[in-house]
Order: C-alpha cells, then structure tokens, then sequence
C-alpha cells in the first residue's frame, strides 16, 4: 500500500495555481524527493501532505487516510521539518522537545527518554538546556529534525532541510538523514539542490511551474534523458559561434547556458572531437540531477 | 470531541505556563506595581477631590473597577502583543499545526492563558485592594473570580480576532484607542456611568468591561441585582460566540482556503 497517494492533486492560491493536477504514489519505506526552483510548488505539495493547507482539488491520500476528513489522526504519526524555522524561542532546546512532545500526548516518561535519545543523535545534548539564541543555524535545523522525530512518525517530511546552511553544517545533517534512511522511515523530502536529492532519495519528482515533469530513480532518469557524462565547455563570447556551429556539426545533445555550453554523450569519444573548438576551459564530468534539471526547467525558468 | 479540544487547548496552555515560569518574577512585580500606583495617584489624589461617590469613599468606589481595568489590561496585552509575536513572528503555531493540535485547539488555549493572566492580574488587586482595607467580603471571593475570568475570556476572544487582522504590532493601536481605552473610560471604572448622557453610556453594554463592573460592584458594594443579571447572560452569549468568531479568524489567516 502506499503511505502516501496523490491524483489530479490541485492548489490554488486566488487566480494563481501553484500546484496544478500532479499525481504520485510512494511507498513505505522510501525516500522521495521533490526536486525543483523556488515556486515551483514543492512546499505546498508538502502543506496539502501534512494537512496545513486544504486541497482545490483531486484526491490525496496519507497512510490511507484522506487528510482533509481525519487530519489529527494523520498528523499523530507524522513528523514535519519545515522550510520556515518554526521552533519554539521561547524555550530551550529540551523545552522544545518535552513540549512538542506533550502535543501528541505522549508520557512524560517516555518524552523524557525519546528527548535524551534524540539530543544524542543530532550531537545536542551539549545544548540541551540552552536558549534557542545561542544555537548555530545549523543546530536549530539539527533541533527542528530532532523535534520531528519525537512522536516516532511513519512518515517524516523534510521542507528543503539544509537550504541556507554551511556546507560542513550540511554535511553532518546528510548523516544523519542516511542514518534515518537505514530505519525505513519513509520520507519526502523537498530539495533545490541536485546533490542532496542524488544522495538521500530513491526516487525524485522534478517539478517546474506547478507541475512534475519528470519522475523515477535519479540515475536511471539522468541516463534516459542526459547519457553518461558531460562537457561543459567555457567559451568566450568572440569564440561562441563558432564553437556553436562545431558542436552543432558533431550532432551531440547540448543545452547553452549563459557562457557555458554543455554537451551530454555516453561514450569517451566525445572529446577528442571537441579539440578543434576554441575555448577557455573545458570540464569533463559525469552526468548529474542538476543538468537534467537544467535541460528540463532551465529555459523557462523564471527568476 | 468537546473533551479532545479543550484537552488540546490545555496542552497550548500549558506551553505559556512553561514561558511564564521562567520569567514570571517581572510579570508580578509589574503587576504589584501598577496597582499600586494608580490607587495612589487616583485614590489619594483625586479621592481628595472627590468627596461622596454614590454613598462610599472614592477610594472605595473605584476599587472593584480597578479589578475589572487589570483584567482587562492584562488580557488585552497578552492576547496583542503576545499572541501575535507567536503567530507572526516567531510561527509557533505553524510549529504545533504540524501536531495532532488544530488551530481551533490553538486559539481556545490562547484565550485560556489570557484569561488566566487576567485572572491572576486582577486577584493581585484584590490582595492589595485588602491591604488598603478597600475589601472584606472574603465570602464573595470565589464569585468575584469567577466574574473576573469570565471578563478574561471575553477580552481575550475579542483581542484574538484583533490580532487575527493585525498586519503589525502598531495595528494594535487602533484596538487600544478605539477600544480599550473608552472601554477603560466609561464602563464606570472611575466615575458612574449616570454622569453620562444615557444613550452613551448604553452603547458600553456591547462591551464585557461594561458588565464586568457592574457585577464586581454589585458584589462589593451591593444594590440592585437586575444590571447584574443582565451582565452574566451577556458574558454567556458574549463568550462562546466570541470563541467562535477569533478561531474563524485566525484559522482564515493560517489557512488561505482554496
């Protein structure tokens, strides 16, 4: 069964719809991402998934339930990370713990026990009696995941978990997340950056204007669509027709962006070819979320 | 179901119980403090005006509405700035929206603790209205709160659907001038309300202050029950009606409908 089913899934905010008829279904135990630029409509597919925000229309369905009829009960077996730093300021660090704790109505007991456990696990314990001021941002995201992780959820949403963070900062949440995933939880996670999505999740929906575009395992979807490799090629604006012309010539798959053009193949033969093209720097790497990203949205992509 | 909520709402209650406690040392001496001032500006100051305020001293007269004034103050303050400082500010609604609680468990216990610090405001007065030798009617206490949280949960639901409106904490200026200080003004607090022209002074019994006062005096002082009596039904419709109309309110900012 899927812990979470979504059909013809819409949300309008006024005339605007900011996700329009998507439909996915994950399963137990999965990670799954949704991968996209801002206002894409990531975050409301995650309200509309925790109950926050009540649906315009189609059907969705969270641990066989319809979350619009029997939202508490859902809500007791999720645990929701999100996007806007919401812990309490008002308490410290432990605080924030036992009182979200007791939202669920959990025993104090228990509470207690599941706070000392947790504090350990995202290396908090030294803070444990803080204020919410002294923390790093990076502690306050580490609290937040800790905080969703109290009640023991089935199901743990992860709003852009690292967005804003220091990359050693990022590094130690990821840990922790791939700890998690060794559990089963199952978690959606909603992510701008390619590299997250291509460490933590099973399998990724990429979304653009309101819509998926594209969904499946992040390899198999970058070889479908990317191949095996990639060149980016750094051109300087005098040299740039030509080298489009040369690249053109070759008949490869190429996307230009801004200076940069990147050429997509699977075979080592396609550099040698590129030795006549006049150029700045050349990188040549492995294929990426983030060029099938950019090959997908990049063009209408709206700043 | 009735039982789940205020069970939930306790749980946000208790939320602002546990902030109290760490800094409840500030809070109380404010709340000492106050008192103490406008009894001595008002009651030593203009009382030596004042000479016969309806058959008591003016110290005396004004003493149960000094009672309703810190409840309501009380409330009002914890129901703006505080209310809003955790929706707006810091979303610690939209933390707690992601547990079993809804906003409707939320907002009752926002109104819970402004009732509660009314409450604890004005019993404060009473402690200070009793060592002023203003009070003796110990056997009328447990009715005197009672009124006293009643007028808490009246201005706490009213500052609620304020705050559920409120773009910024300046916003709130517009409450205190348009509501709380005429409420403060002419519910009889300092001066009787017969002073006014009549359809004046009837206008005020759309608010719960109005009533709060009457019924405070009534069991201070005694007298005629009939404004009294009046005044409980108010706070009976006033009150539920009031927690209906801000969880309406604040839920519709919360939750854009779609």
């Amino acid at each position: 069964m899927a812990i979470v089913e979504a059909k013809n899934l819409q949300r309008n905010f006024g005339p605007f719809c900011a996700v329009d008829g998507i439909g996915f279904a994950i399963e137990e135990g999965e990670c799954f991402g949704f991968l996209g630029p801002n206002g894409a409509g990531k975050s409301t597919t995650v309200h509309m998934v925790q109950g926050l925000l009540p649906r315009s229309g189609g059907s969705l369905r969270v641990l066989g339930m319809d979350i619009g009829r029997q939202a508490d009960r859902i809500k007791s077996a999720l645990g929701v990370v999100s996007q806007e730093n919401n812990l309490d300021r008002d308490l410290t660090v432990r605080q924030n713990l036992l009182t979200y704790a007791r939202y669920f109505e959990m025993p104090h007991k228990e509470a207690q026990r599941r706070a000392d456990e947790l504090l350990v696990f995202l290396q908090l314990d030294a803070k444990q009696g803080e204020k919410l001021s002294s923390l790093s941002g990076g502690m306050q995201r580490r609290l937040a995941i800790a905080r969703a992780l109290i009640n023991g959820p089935r199901l743990l949403l992860l709003d852009e978990p690292t967005t804003g963070l220091d990359p050693q900062a990022r590094h130690l949440i990821w840990r922790r997340l791939n700890l998690l995933k060794k559990q089963k939880i199952t978690t959606i996670l909603t992510t701008h950056y390619m590299e997250e999505a291509e460490r933590l999740c099973d399998r990724v929906a990429i979304m653009n204007g309101g819509k998926i575009l594209m969904e499946g395992r992040p390899a198999q979807l970058i070889a479908d669509v990317i191949g095996q490799e990639v060149i980016e090629l750094h051109v300087e604006e005098e040299q740039r027709q030509q080298a489009l012309d040369h690249v053109r010539e070759l008949g490869v798959n190429f996307e230009i962006h801004g200076d940069t053009i990147y050429i997509y193949g699977d075979g080592p033969g396609l550099v040698p070819s590129l030795l006549g093209i006049g150029h700045k720097s050349v990188l040549h790497r492995k294929a990426t979320l983030e060029d099938l990203f950019l090959k997908l949205a990049g063009r209408t992509l709206v700043e | 179901m009735m039982k789940k909520r205020i069970l939930r709402g306790f749980r946000m209650w208790q939320r602002n119980v546990d902030v109290f406690k760490s800094h409840y040392m500030a809070s109380i001496i404010g709340n000492i403090g106050e008192p103490i001032l406008y009894l001595f500006g008002f009651g030593a100051g203009l009382g030596a005006l004042v000479k016969n305020a309806g058959g008591v001293s003016y110290m005396e007269f004004i003493a149960p509405g000094m009672m309703a004034a810190a409840a309501m103050n009380a409330a009002a303050f914890e129901c703006t700035f505080g209310a809003y400082t955790r929706m707006a500010e810091q979303k610690v609604y939209e933390g707690i929206l992601a547990t079993p609680l809804s906003v409707e468990d939320i907002v009752l216990g926002e109104i819970l603790w402004g009732a509660t610090k009314g409450l604890m405001s004005s019993l404060i007065m009473l402690v200070i209205l009793m060592l002023f030798g203003l009070f003796d009617k110990y056997a009328e206490i447990p009715l005197i709160a009672l009124n006293m949280a009643a007028l808490g949960l009246a201005i706490s639901s009213l500052t609620m659907c304020v705050t559920a409106i409120s773009s910024s904490y300046e916003t709130f200026n517009y409450y205190f001038t348009m509501f709380l200080t005429p409420m403060m003004l002419f519910t009889g607090i300092y001066f009787p309300t017969e002073q006014l022209p009549k359809w004046f002074s009837s206008a005020f019994l759309l608010f719960p202050t109005a009533h709060a006062v009457n019924i405070n005096r009534y069991l201070f002082h005694g007298g005629s029950a009939s404004m009294p009596i009046l005044g409980a039904v108010f706070m009976g419709v006033f009150i539920p009606f009031g927690i209906w109309l801000s969880t309406r309110m604040v839920k519709k900012r919360l939750i854009p409908a779609p």
